[in-house]
């Protein structure tokens, strides 16, 4: 077993509460917006773990997953990479608004896995294309190659020392509950083109993970 | 712990999120009349933080205008039975949209630029895309579904 972490957004639902500013209502509310989703088929699952294999095809593009590909959980082997893959997906929702800074938080958890007979790309003499920062059609490639991969180690091109992240292609392989979690708090300068992971003393430079 | 960083301090080694009940176990309690008057909180929350207008609402949905106004006015959106309605579902659809920004962007005005700003991945300005078509609407709910879960 190996401990994965992985850092998400959780805060959604305190939106109905905020919207209500009533317990039943904001209950209703949830409900249905959960009836308009397609239906969690993993429900044994903790939500974090759960949530990457609940949409069915077709995707938005990602590494190793094609438009038609099998649902993955991402994870970092460390806190630390974890937070420069979070800091990329934050920042590129951000860098084309005109506004100046943001504080607030996230979750970070991590949850073990089965890592038996794990395939690792760091050997394969496509890896700067499968580690490709823009480009994930070498990924996609990997995976059509190696149908039978549903764990794969790969070096993070976020993280500057590219530590290890690990595609998880089947749920089975994720233990059903979280290890741990916590609240982190972060501070972004949209100028200055940084967000700061504050629990971490981090700071992270567009520059470093685009 | 498998870590080069600094901890922060407030973690926890239990989690109790899976233990409680959730909304999917709560499924045989939905009740449409309170279900009815969420909605009207809903598009008030929506109105107010988005300063969108009921008929900018309206013509996002493709819903009359007076339609909507009548739900805001009366403080309660008819629903008849558990199956829902197209224009229902389309106003499920924004409620869920905001609510996805909401948890992306403390700050309202930065909901408002997201929605209000050419986007380079989808290559559009997304309430554009939300008011063309009830699969814009769509389209925009499940990519906010997926970047808040990349780290967004």
């Amino acid at each position: 077993m190996i401990e994965l972490v992985r850092v998400v957004e959780h805060q959604a639902a305190l939106s109905s509460y905020r919207a209500t500013q009533d317990e039943e209502r904001a209950v209703q509310l949830e409900l249905l917006i959960e009836f308009t989703k397609q239906k969690n088929y993993y429900t044994s699952w903790h939500p974090l773990i759960a949530t990457p294999f609940r949409y069915n095809p077709p995707h938005p593009e990602a590494r190793f997953r094609s438009k038609f590909g099998k649902n993955i959980f991402y994870g970092s082997l460390i806190e630390e990479t974890a937070l420069y893959e979070h800091a990329f997906h934050f920042m590129k929702q951000r860098m084309h608004l005109n506004v100046k800074t943001e504080t607030g938080t996230r979750t970070i958890f991590s949850v073990d896995s089965d890592d038996k007979s794990s395939v690792n790309v760091k050997n394969d003499n496509q890896l700067s294309s499968i580690i490709d920062k823009n480009d994930y059609s070498a990924s996609q490639q990997f995976v059509v190659s190696n149908p039978h991969a549903t764990f794969i180690l790969y070096p993070s091109c976020r993280d500057p020392q590219q530590r290890d992240n690990v595609a998880v292609l089947d749920i089975n392989r994720l233990a059903k509950n979280i290890k741990w979690e916590a609240a982190i708090q972060f501070f972004y300068d949209n100028k200055k083109q940084r967000m700061t992971w504050m629990d971490y003393s981090l700071p992270i430079e567009w520059m470093d993970v685009r | 712990m498998p870590t080069s960083a600094a901890l922060p301090n407030n973690r926890t080694s239990i989690s109790i999120r899976g233990s409680s009940p959730s909304i999917v176990t709560m499924a045989g309690k939905f009740d449409p009349t309170i279900a009815g008057r969420a909605i009207v909180d809903g598009l008030e929350y929506l109105k107010n933080r988005l300063e969108w207008s009921g008929t900018k609402i309206a013509n996002t949905l493709h819903i009359p205008a007076n339609t909507i106004n009548t739900w805001l006015k009366k403080g309660i959106v008819p629903i008849n039975s558990s199956t829902l309605h197209p224009d229902m579902q389309a106003v499920i659809h924004l409620l869920a949209i905001h609510r996805s920004l909401e948890a992306m962007f403390e700050n309202p005005a930065h909901q408002r630029a997201w929605l209000s700003t050419h986007h380079p991945e989808l290559n559009v300005i997304p309430e554009n895309l939300m008011g063309e078509s009830i699969d814009g609407l769509i389209f925009i709910r499940q990519y906010l579904d997926y970047v808040r879960g990349r780290g967004a």
